[in-house]
Parts: C-alpha cells; structure tokens; sequence
C-alpha cells in the first residue's frame, strides 16, 4: 500500500517492523488541511501525532514566530502527546495538502512496542533530534571503547613510593597490591615509574644488593597521560614508546594511577594498534610512505565500525603525528639529533585532532633562542625533510604554505609571539584567517614544556578584545546555507546544487568554539575538548554547548560518510547534495544549522561590539 | 397495502430531501474503488474491492476494508492484469465475495457514495450476476470524475481530453501526491482525498449536500 510504503522511509517508522507498520497504517486517520480548516483540524484530533504527507505549513509558536516549516514527511502534534499539555502552537497553511493523523493510544503502543520509535520522540521533544544515529549494523548499546576516558579504566588509587624507598620495600609493596609497576612520586610530582622488569634487569641480574634506592634503577621523568585523554591516546603514547606500563596524571600533573597494555588489551583488541606501530617500525623512508598508503583502505574498513566519528579525525592526526616523530627519527639518524631543543607544531585540522582524508599540512618549528647558523640549517633541512615525506605519505602540502619547510613558519617563542601579535592588532582578513589555524596549535615532537610555555603565552594574546572582537564579526559575515522559512540554499557547482557542509557548517562551529576559547584562555586545540572546558564560561549556557557538540558531531558524521562515498571519484569533497539525504539525515542538516545560525547571532551580540 | 407502501416511500423521500439540504460536511461518505476482469458489467468479474469511510474532514483508514477474490480458472483476465498488476496467482486467496458485498450494501445504506468514474463502479454494483440479490441504496453518488469534468469545463481553456481527467491527473491538479500502484485499497484513498480537495474548496463551506451532488452529474 501507499501509506505502508510512505512510512517506511518516514523516521521513526522506518525503524518499525514491517508487521508494527502495517499495524499502524490500520489505527490511522488522514485528512485534507488547507488555510480554512488546518487550526481548527489540529485542536480537534489532539493530541495526536500528525505526519505531513503532502502540503506545506508554518508551525507557529505563541508569539506568532515560525517554529518550524512542515514539509513532506515532517511530523508535529508530539510535544502535547508526551507532555499531556495542550497544543499551544498555531498553524499556517501555506500549501494545501494531505496530513495522517495518528491517535494517542496507538502513539503510546508503539511507543512501548519499539525503542527505537520511543527514543526517537523523546530526542525530538527534548529537541536532541541530533543525537539520533542511523545504521542498525551498530548496536545501540554497544560504544567505541578507544573513545573511553583513560580515567573511566583505571580502578584502583595509584600505588606509589618515594624515590628514597629501597628496592627490598618496593618490591614487597608491589607483590602486595600484586601490580607489575609502580609510580615514583616525590612532593606529589611524578619523578619515576618502576616495574617488573627494572627489577630484574637492572638489580638482581646487575648483582646490586636490596637497600639499594628506587631512584638508582627507576625510569627517570616516563612517558606519561592526562586522565582526560582516551584510551585511543593511551594507546598511542605506549606504541610510540614502546612501553607496556603509563603513568596517568592529572591537569597539574599530580600522578592518578597508571594503565597498562593489559588493560588495552582487555578493554578489546584492535587494529589502529598495528598501524600506527608498523609506522613507527619503518626503518626507511621508503617503507613508511608504503605503510601510510594503507591508510585511505584501512580507515574505509575502520570507519563502518566505530560509532563516533570524532575518533576518526583523532586516529588520523595520530597516524599523521606517527608519520611526523619517524620522519624526525629517520633524519636524525641521517644527520645526527638535533642541535638545540625544539618543538614540532601542529596546527589546523591535525592540531585540532578533526583530521580528514582530504586535509592538508599545518605544521611549524619552535625553536630555542640564540641558534647558530649550522643549527638553523640543521632545523630547515628538517622541515624540509618532514614535510616533503608527509607528502609522499598522502598528507598534502599546505597550499598557504604554512609548513616548517617555510622559513617564516620557524621560529623562536619571541619570533612567533611578534607574528601573532601584529596579526591580533592588525587584523586584516588574511591576519585573521591565520591566526584561526594558529591558534589550533598542539606538540607533536620535541620539548613538551617549552610548547607549553609559548602556548600559555599566546593564550594570553588572544584575549585581546579587540581581536576577539573581530573575529566575531569575521564569523557573522560567513552566512548560513538557510534561506528563508528554514528551506536549504545551496551553491551551483559543477557536480550540482551542493551545500559546503565543512566551510558553512563545521569550520564554522570550530570558529565559534575558538572564540569562547580563546576569551577563557582554554588552550586545548580540539573543539570537543574546548566545548568540555567551556564549562566554567559563564558567556555559554550549558544546553549551548550540548548544541554545538552534537551540531559538530552530526557534520562530521555526515562529512565521513560523505568522504568514504566519493573518495577516488571528482565529487567535492566537502560539499553534499541536500537532496541525496535520508529524510531524518535532511532534518538533522537543517537543526544543525539552525543551532550554528543562533550560536553564530550569540558570538555577534556578545563580542563584536569591541570590532571595528 | 398500497397505501403503506406510499407512505413509506413518501417518508423515505422526505428523509433524503431533508438530508440533502444540510451541509456537506455533516454526512457520511464511502469512497469505493472495484476492480474487474472487464469494462461489461454483466459478463466481467469483480477481482477486488476495497472502500475507505469519510466523515469530512476525516478520512476513516483505520476503517477501511480491502479484499482480493478467487477468479475461477477458466475465467480469461484479458488486458487486466496489465492495468491492475494483477495475476492470477494473486487472485487464488480471498473473501467470500457474497459476504462482503452484503457488507457493502450495509455500509452504503444512506451514505453517499464517491468514485472516480462512477458509471463504472456503480454498474457493476447494479448489474452484475453476483449482487442480483442485492439493493445498493446510497443517499447519492459523487463522481469526483465528472465534478472534475464540470469545474474545468467553466474555464475558458480547457481542452479537455481524457487523459486530463484520470485519478491521477486529477490529483495533480489538485496538488495531492502520486500514487504509482493501481490497488484498489490506493485508488479508494487516492478517490477519497481527491474529494477533500475538491469539496473543502467549495465556498461557502455551509453549502448543502444537494448543491454538491448537483455539481457532479
């Protein structure tokens, strides 16, 4: 029938049995609305669920404002039927058409036959209608276990000693808790980590006696990770180092426990571990740019498994980080380490960790201060190496140039405080655009401390209201893909309409988290954790900064699936047809912009009068 | 005898005057939509039948009825299956014809009938073998065909053939959705909406059911 067939690509319905659909078909009603008798239809027959099956009307809120334009397959009447209230919304025909109407009891059996119908209302009410995920294939219940907080794995409280402990002590503590390792931890600062095999190796095989110190045969200063971070870059901290044993600390670096492989391994077993280790077990130049071809088949494959998306453009800036230390590694075997300390910046997409198939090179040098010539040309030819080497790997050169092969984009901390600082006093659009990619800035090689250094201080540059300020009328004047009465406006390119979903939509939620960022001196670079840390602002509310997240993540879902589907064909990459969409993808596209449009109409009011 | 035969029809007749002078949209409606083997009505069967309630501005289908009949199998479909999607195999399950159509007769009792092409429909109720004990006696027909026919034929270019007036094209002028299948239970909905659009746009809305009836002869 007609109707059946309508349903089944009508969310929710389309999650019913096809039984709970033809059942459903039987308890409906259906009518003809049009501009004389739609109001007074919608009053009688409530509460109900109505489902547009052809027309066009304006749901109308109490003060007269359009809530919502009710085309073809767009359902209403639901928040008086889960609320019990009566309907207080009005409605405006705008074109004539046939409109079902679905009862309240049948409403409710299906609501308590189906989860999925059920979940599927209560998102809508609580207008969460983003969180919705397609693709029966993955479970409801089941979660991506890389994306996991390290701090959600790890049970017990840190066993931990002084480094003034003998090994005798030690050993006894640590076959009392029966553990494998234990922290070092002086005046609450990790010092060392100890294990197993320290033990063996470094003092019964060395024939040292038992009243020997922790801090003679301890690891000094260990490779550690924040609580915060998942388990993806727990992972990747211990493949990169070939460890089994992380000490896990806390925002101020005060030890919190410590994770092992073991306990990767039983959290499940996975592939990005391979990876990213035959990465960092490339020998040559030649055999890391042939395991980085991989890269594109494999993620394809990946991708159909994880729920979270967000956990791709991480794994992808991790592959990249990995390219980037063996790049190092290889032309430090080449030419010696390096001459003076230094630190290799991300920026952009791999600083944010939202990395694509598609995204280009960002990255610079941090240099120490008073470098010799020699030096200087030592660090060049590196940049030089590392850049061209990503290349080969697939990750495309900047076209703005902004790669540690450009001289201007190594410098010392004073070298790139003065750029920044010309571009957050003079900001012309260009200044603004780079200053947008700079301020995504992470560590992927070398000193930690010195990046942090210079991070805190271009934090406290870019709490310039006069900057911040402009930066929000840069953002207002980027217009959202809505048009009038909330209907799609796309853009004529070659391939068709098609609507930038990464220049209108996430790019646009990244600059808007930037801004709030950047006032509260959060220096997290991805936006996820931004909008976590954006928690003690008092300028976003909370249900905001659920918005955009679920905004952020709705597109680069969207995006992914997107990307996968037209890699190796000339389909735009970014840019999708509103058209090809699933009817709930189509309602989803227009809430996420919808909610970028407010979010973007707050950063004006509340910043931009500080512009020029 | 005669006499109570006169004053029970004259009371029937007074009943159904007064019934066709109140509102449209006070009465009760049944779009029917029947399938057969072949446009005669006498030597065709009936292979379907379906027939969806309306009480403006409601259409009833969660009361609507369809059902399939077994054709014997010397019965020839001729160019039917082409037209309806229908083949024999199709055709094997079903209702007891007989029953159904008393239903039917009991449903239509002084509600109006509404159809695409009423001459066919109603003929076949009439005329066929199988409803010789039957009495269809609807308070009246619709026949969104001919309302369709006689509203176009008021404006000046109407050229009007018979490709114009099918259900679908019909509907498409109306603004409705197409409905690609030719099952009797989507043509009787299909039919019934086709209605709606068509009364609800009569003005004014008070304009009695013998006004209506009037404009589909």
């Amino acid at each position: 029938m007609d109707i059946e067939r309508f349903l089944t690509d009508c969310p929710p319905f389309d999650d019913l049995s096809e039984q709970q659909r033809t059942w459903s078909v039987k308890q409906m009603q259906s009518t003809y609305m049009n501009a004389d008798n739609c109001n007074e239809m919608m009053r009688n027959c409530s509460p109900a669920l109505f489902i547009v099956r052809s027309g066009v009307f304006d749901l109308k809120g109490k003060d007269g404002t359009l809530v919502e334009r009710l085309e073809e397959g767009d359902l209403f009447g639901y928040p008086s039927l889960l609320s019990g209230r009566a309907i207080i919304n009005t409605l405006q025909c705008i074109e004539d058409g046939i409109v079902y109407v679905l009862p309240q009891v049948a409403f409710d059996q299906l609501r308590n036959q189906s989860r999925a119908f059920e979940r599927y209302f209560i998102n809508a009410h609580g207008e969460r209608l983003l969180t919705e995920r397609r693709g029966k294939t993955a479970g409801y219940d089941d979660y991506d276990w890389t994306e996991q907080c390290v701090e959600d794995v790890i049970q017990r409280a840190p066993i931990s000693l002084t480094s003034d402990t003998t090994i005798q002590s030690a050993a006894q503590l640590m076959s009392e808790h029966s553990v494998s390792s234990i922290l070092v931890v002086d005046n609450d600062q990790l010092v060392g980590i100890l294990t197993d095999r320290d033990i063996r190796n470094r003092v019964v095989a060395k024939g040292l006696g038992f009243n020997v110190t922790v801090a003679a045969v301890m690891t000094h200063l260990p490779e550690s990770v924040f609580a915060h971070r998942s388990l993806l870059d727990a992972l990747t901290t211990m493949t990169a180092n070939n460890v089994h044993h992380l000490p896990v600390v806390d925002e101020q670096l005060r030890p919190v426990g410590m994770i092992t492989a073991t306990d990767l391994i039983k959290q499940q077993r996975s592939e990005p571990v391979y990876l990213i280790s035959s990465i960092y077990k490339s020998t040559t130049r030649a055999q890391l740019v042939e395991e980085a071809e991989k890269i594109p088949q494999y993620l394809n494959s990946f991708a159909l498994r994880v729920k979270q998306t967000a956990i791709l453009g991480r794994l992808m800036a991790s592959l990249t980080d990995a390219m980037t230390r063996q790049f190092i590694k290889l032309f430090e075997a080449e030419n010696g380490a390096a001459p003076a300390r230094y630190c290799w910046l991300a920026f952009g997409s791999q600083g944010r960790e939202d990395q694509t198939l598609s995204s280009d090179q960002d990255n610079g040098l941090l240099l120490a201060d008073g470098l010799s010539d020699s030096q200087l040309d030592w660090f060049r030819r590196l940049g030089e190496y590392v850049c061209e080497g990503l290349h080969d790997c697939g990750v495309p050169l900047c076209p703005g140039n902004i790669m540690a092969s450009n001289p201007e984009c190594r410098g010392t901390q004073q070298q790139w405080l003065a750029r920044f600082e010309r571009w957050t006093t003079h900001p012309t659009p260009k200044a603004l655009m780079y200053c947008q990619i700079f301020f995504d800035s992470r560590a992927v090689a070398g000193q930690q401390k010195m990046f942090n250094q210079f991070r805190e201080a271009v934090a406290s540059l870019g709490k310039n209201e006069f900057f911040i300020g402009n930066l929000a009328l840069l953002i207002n004047r980027i217009s959202v893909p809505l048009g009038l009465f909330n209907r799609f406006r796309t853009e004529d390119v070659e391939q068709g309409e098609r609507i930038d979903i990464k220049r209108y939509g996430i790019a646009l939620i990244n600059d808007i988290v930037r801004l709030y960022a950047l006032h509260q001196g959060v220096t997290e670079p991805a936006t996820v954790q931004r909008i976590e840390r954006l928690q003690s602002s008092r300028l976003i509310s909370e249900r905001d900064r659920q918005s955009l997240l679920e905004a952020w993540q709705f597109l680069t879902q969207l995006r992914l699936d997107h990307q996968l589907r037209v890699w190796h064909t000339d389909e735009p990459k970014n840019a999708i047809d509103p058209d090809s969409l699933s009817t709930l993808s189509r309602r989803q596209l227009k809430t996420a912009f919808k909610i970028i449009k407010q979010a973007q109409q707050g950063v004006g009011l509340k910043f931009s009068r500080q512009g020029y | 005898m005669r006499k109570g035969i006169g004053w029970s029809h004259l009371r029937k007749r007074w009943s159904r005057q007064r019934q066709l002078r109140k509102p449209w949209h006070d009465q009760r409606y049944i779009a029917v939509d029947i399938e057969t083997t072949s446009l005669d009505p006498v030597s065709g069967h009936i292979l379907s039948i379906a027939w969806v309630p309306i009480e403006p501005p409601m259409i009833l289908i969660n009361e609507a009825r369809y059902h399939e009949f077994q054709v014997a199998a010397h019965v020839d479909l001729q160019q039917s299956p082409t037209i309806h999607g229908l083949t024999k195999a199709q055709l094997t399950s079903g209702g007891d014809i007989k029953t159904i159509l008393k239903d039917l007769e009991a449903i239509l009792y002084n509600r109006i009938m509404v159809c695409h092409h009423q001459r066919l429909d109603w003929s076949y109720l009439r005329e066929n073998p199988i409803t010789k004990s039957l009495h269809f006696e609807p308070l009246g027909i619709f026949d969104t065909l001919s309302y369709e026919k006689n509203k176009l034929s008021f404006s000046s270019e109407s050229q009007l053939n018979n490709s114009s007036l099918t259900l679908s094209a019909c509907r498409t002028r109306h603004g409705l959705p197409s409905y690609t299948s030719h099952h009797a239970m989507d043509d009787a909905i299909a039919c019934a909406e086709l209605f709606l659009a068509q009364a609800t746009k009569i003005k004014p809305y008070n304009e009695s059911l013998a006004f209506l009836l009037k404009q589909s002869k």
